[in-house]
């Protein structure tokens, strides 16, 4: 786990030096501290802080939800940086940021909201080595709109992707998402897929269209079955990596920029990668690896789109949780947005204690060719292609700020041939065990046991 | 602090700002703002309790898992 060594920009003591410091912020933790101003501008509010090295001398600082903080202390984490919140009113002449001289034991940044004339500022800003304010190179909001202080989306973007929607090969899309400004902020937008499969290869077909920058991990090679559901891989892929043979594809296909990773979640590049997304999607096809993607992208303030489905035959396969009917076919998918609801919040898992059970283990998957017959009845493009469909327009609207919260949409195909969307209810508990590593970062990684050196195949 | 619960108006963000406004950082921290002091101080009235559901439509946990 060399990568999740502390890098030279960050002191072990947790105080910015040099390179580049993001304070990542998922919206739901904003709204809870402007809650707080309101009723109280001169609060002193503090926030845990988690850390992710990035390497090269990139840190991303995780503002943790404070309904953690409890549990934290309890399990003796060993997070001790403090993010110090303030608010400054229009008519406040004291300049931010705040004074050297107050610093709270144990505070290694600090957010500023500021109202002026032209409406509400947030900045941010780190200590630096000599104990003095240094302003962070981006505050990132996590949600919708994907909302950064670093870029003015329109020009910089459009100009260094040479965009014109106009006369571009996006020019319907991007009329019919809204406008330009939605489409570069989609494409500066990057995203790891986990499962690069049948359901993985056709959801990286349609993101690899838009242009986005996109990673695909997969340790598997494909086989015969895969050629019939999968996009674009043919005969002469098989035996190579899906991964790879898809990212070569698509990279021929599409002016995305993708890079295959050709291992299973939980290896240290695998992590690497997923660390510094923007997106998860994951499209595996069993529950260990989707609760791997759930730890990572809670420990790490990642939004989530996860995508499962399934066709169980009566008599044809040995499940006992479909009951009756000739046939039971649909797909799960679920956006989980950073402080707002995790994996086990939303849905949970089909099979929750097999998948704790592999990962505490670290044992190997079943090595049967035949025993996906056992589990389901097969798969079929048409359903996976719905799932994808969805997964995609839900991820356009949430960068769009259409969609703003966590959400969990089931499509099921009745034995007659009829589609029926449904909301399935949340059931959200206070005391959620994954919801309370929500942002702790590396360090959360580490403590997790077994996860970090597991080398369960996924 | 017991909050109600926000309601998600990032479309509206859109619309107020002519359709361009989405994209622009601190407009959509002077919305999320004014959206929050609104519901602080302007508590929406208690909503209806939603009807209950049938328990054998209730659906709370994940069906689907492969490919």
């Amino acid at each position: 786990m060399d990568r999740l060594r502390p890098d030279s920009s960050v002191a072990p003591d947790g105080i910015a030096t040099e390179g580049s410091h993001h304070i990542v912020l998922p919206i739901p933790v904003l709204r809870s501290m402007m809650a707080v101003f309101v009723t109280n501008p001169s609060a002193a509010i503090t926030s845990d802080l988690g850390i992710s090295r990035l390497g090269n001398g990139r840190t991303e600082w995780l503002v943790r939800p404070s309904s953690t903080t409890r549990y934290a202390v309890s399990r003796s984490l060993p997070s001790h940086r403090r993010l110090l919140w303030s608010y400054r009113s229009e008519r406040e002449t004291t300049r931010f940021p705040p004074s050297s001289n107050a610093f709270p034991a144990g505070v290694a940044a600090a957010l500023v909201l500021a109202e002026t004339a032209s409406g509400l500022s947030l900045h941010g800003y780190m200590q630096s080595a000599r104990a003095q304010w240094q302003p962070v190179s981006a505050v990132r909001l996590i949600g919708a709109g994907f909302h950064t202080s670093a870029t003015k989306w329109p020009s910089v973007i459009a100009q260094a992707l040479g965009l014109d929607a106009t006369t571009s090969r996006w020019s319907r899309t991007a009329g019919a998402l809204g406008g330009n400004d939605i489409l570069e902020r989609i494409r500066y937008v990057k995203g790891v897929i986990v499962g690069a499969g049948r359901t993985g290869s056709l959801l990286a077909s349609a993101v690899a269209r838009l242009g986005l920058p996109l990673d695909l991990v997969d340790s598997d090679v494909i086989e015969l079955h895969n050629l019939g559901e999968m996009e674009a891989v043919g005969e002469s892929d098989i035996g190579r990596f899906k991964a790879e043979a898809l990212a070569c594809t698509l990279t021929r296909l599409t002016p995305s920029e993708i890079v295959a990773v050709n291992r299973p979640i939980l290896d240290p590049d695998a992590i690497a990668r997923i660390k510094a997304c923007d997106l998860m999607a994951c499209c595996v096809d069993n529950d260990a690896a989707r609760l791997a993607a759930g730890i990572l992208a809670t420990l790490y303030h990642k939004p989530l789109c996860d995508i499962g489905s399934g066709i169980f035959l009566a008599g044809r396969n040995q499940r006992q949780d479909f009951p009756g009917g000739e046939r039971t076919m649909g797909t799960d998918i679920r956006l989980l947005l950073p402080a707002d609801g995790c994996l086990l919040c939303h849905g949970g898992l089909a099979d929750f204690d097999g998948a704790l059970a592999r990962l505490a283990n670290a044992r190997a998957p079943e090595d049967d060719p035949d025993g996906w017959r056992q589990q389901r009845s097969g798969s079929l493009r048409s359903l996976n292609q719905m799932a994808t469909g969805l997964a995609l327009q839900m991820i356009q609207d949430l960068v769009a700020a259409r969609l703003a919260e966590s959400t969990w949409v089931r499509i099921e195909i009745t034995p007659s041939g009829r589609a029926a969307v449904s909301y399935p209810q949340v059931s959200r508990e206070p005391s959620c065990p994954l919801c309370a590593l929500s942002g702790l970062g590396d360090e959360g990684l580490a403590w997790l046991p077994g996860l970090a050196a597991s080398n369960v195949h996924l | 602090m017991a909050l109600e619960p926000l309601e998600s108006q990032a479309s509206q963000l859109l619309l107020d700002d002519g359709g361009n406004a989405g994209s622009d950082y601190q407009s959509f921290l002077s919305h999320l703002w004014r959206q929050t002091q609104q519901a602080v101080k302007t508590p929406p009235a208690k909503r209806p309790d939603p009807p209950t559901p049938d328990p054998g439509e209730l659906v709370t946990h994940t069906r689907y898992r492969y490919d």
